[in-house]
């Protein structure tokens, strides 16, 4: 999992943040409106579903990120731009 | 299971004694269009990994997994636009009791309109429907007149037209 507190507030946390910011805010919407103004049970249950789908996309997000070697990619940007 | 409804029928503003006789939604055609377009674009990372990505020399682990990251990141987004439309589509309404015909409006995120006729100031409902595929899946627009501020209501693209009239007219 990221460490939010190590990370230094370069750009690229700044925009991370920002992000994750967005897609919460997007998520909370469709389900406080899903269960607010929904008519019936119906509405409730598919909350329910897109919330749990939400934390399982978000975290597979997260492994996923976690999984890549940033330092041998920057590398291998690095050596594409020398050769053009 | 407090967060849930009374019952299936419910619905907020719900008067004390009002019983609710149907609550329909917009046909799922109108659904079906957004749906496929989001079904096709949740197929284009497998057809780029296999056609465009793997066979290339320079394709290793770490491009693997920076790909299996920007795939989780693309299907987010798209099952949070897929839950919108679903929203969209679940939240608009119409709801008949056995008081009044109320429409709910949703346009997007806190854009909501509510269409209320009481059903003693009902005058005329009709029914139209255009076009062959209207006709063969049965949807259609209904037109309530009524003797309030507003004249006339149209509540379009709703399944079962002709039984939404029976139902309003039988009401009134």
């Amino acid at each position: 999992m990221i460490n939010v507190l190590d990370l230094n507030p370069s750009i690229s946390s700044i925009l991370f943040l920002v992000i994750v910011g967005i897609l919460i805010w997007y998520t909370f919407s469709i389900i406080y409106h899903f269960i607010r103004f929904g008519v019936g049970r119906k509405s409730k249950i598919i909350a329910l579903i897109f919330f749990i789908g939400s934390i399982i996309l978000f975290n597979a997000t997260l492994n996923a990120y976690n999984k890549i070697i940033w330092s041998e990619f920057i590398q291998y940007i690095k050596d594409i731009l020398l050769l053009v | 299971m407090a967060i849930l409804s009374k019952s299936n029928n419910s619905f907020r503003g719900q008067l004390p004694d009002e019983k609710t006789v149907l609550v329909t939604r917009k046909h799922w055609i109108v659904l079906l269009i957004p749906m496929s377009f989001i079904l096709i674009m949740a197929v284009a990372p497998y057809i780029v990994y296999h056609y465009f990505l793997q066979p290339n020399s320079w394709f290793n682990d770490n491009i693997n997994f920076l790909f299996r990251f920007l795939t989780t990141v693309y299907f987010l987004v798209i099952w949070n636009t897929a839950f919108y439309n679903v929203m969209i589509y679940s939240l608009n309404t119409l709801v008949i009791t056995n008081k009044r015909v109320v429409e709910n409006k949703q346009m997007g995120f806190f854009k909501n309109i509510v269409n209320e006729i009481k059903l003693d100031k009902v005058q005329d409902v009709s029914v139209k429907i255009y076009g062959p595929l209207a006709s063969f899946l049965n949807y259609g627009n209904v037109e309530v007149q009524s003797a309030g501020a507003v004249n006339k209501f149209f509540f379009k693209q709703f399944p079962n037209p002709k039984d939404i009239k029976k139902i309003i007219s039988d009401s009134v």
